[in-house]
């Protein structure tokens, strides 16, 4: 909750950290109409983000007393948990590849 | 993203469901001897009737969940004891308590906790199923 390195902490200062310009510029040309993977991923971090609040004021209404029902926090954890994941699984696989080009013999 | 949560949303709706009727069970026990109601005459037993519902639009029509339509009073007759002395007893010395069966409460309450978990390992299962995706692009 007050957790310094929980995700919506510091996922806006990760977002904000990145000047939007440079994004803009490194990002690849896209047609008209179509997403770059700069955008589906910053979406991903939103949701991620959103459900990691909700899971937080789940947690924290349950504990406060105003909320008696555990498993909708549970599910609200667990949500979080699953959507953190799914996004570190996909962060993981792009920083591997990230890392096999810029091994490459040039 | 993630709209594949949606089974971890059905199944959230049968545990709500399931908790409903569990509450509505626990009532029933709790009154099992209930002589007098605000509405007059002994507790009346309840059931929560269940209905098939779409949750969110967003899903495709075939995916249901169920929520609990409305909890209903079954009219099956009260129990009769002879108790004279009782406060409620009426002219003839009878007691008119709860048609409320204890055994079958108990059947139900098993059945509910059954369910209840159930569902929740559907959540279980599905999670499991997600971790084992994101395996195939873990090295």
């Amino acid at each position: 909750m007050g957790d310094p390195f929980s995700i919506p902490e510091i996922a806006p200062r990760a977002t904000s950290a990145v000047d939007p310009r440079l994004l803009r510029t490194a990002a690849p040309k896209t047609e008209p109409g179509e997403t770059s993977f700069a955008d589906v991923l910053k979406d991903a971090v939103t949701e991620v983000q959103r459900l990691q609040t909700e899971a937080d004021t789940q947690i924290r209404k349950l504990v406060s007393g105003e909320v008696k029902d555990v498993t909708e926090a549970m599910v609200a954890v667990e949500r979080a948990d699953v959507s953190f994941q799914t996004m570190m699984a996909i962060r993981n696989k792009m920083v591997a590849a990230y890392e096999e080009v810029m091994r490459m013999q040039v | 993203m993630l709209q594949s949560i949606s089974a971890t949303d059905i199944a959230l709706s049968g545990v709500r469901a399931q908790r409903t009727r569990m509450n509505v069970i626990a009532n029933n026990i709790a009154n099992a001897t209930t002589t007098r109601t605000p509405e007059g005459g002994p507790f009346r037993r309840e059931l929560a009737v269940f209905q098939g519902a779409q949750l969110s639009p967003t899903l495709r029509p075939e995916r249901f969940g169920v929520r609990v339509k409305e909890i209903i009073h079954d009219d099956s007759p009260f129990v009769e004891v002879y108790d004279p002395s009782h406060p409620d007893a009426n002219s003839e010395g009878i007691v008119l308590y709860p048609n409320v069966n204890l055994s079958v409460e108990m059947i139900n309450l098993v059945s509910a906790q059954r369910a209840y978990e159930a569902n929740i390992n559907v959540m279980l299962s599905w999670r499991a199923m997600n971790d084992k995706a994101l395996e195939i692009i873990r090295q």
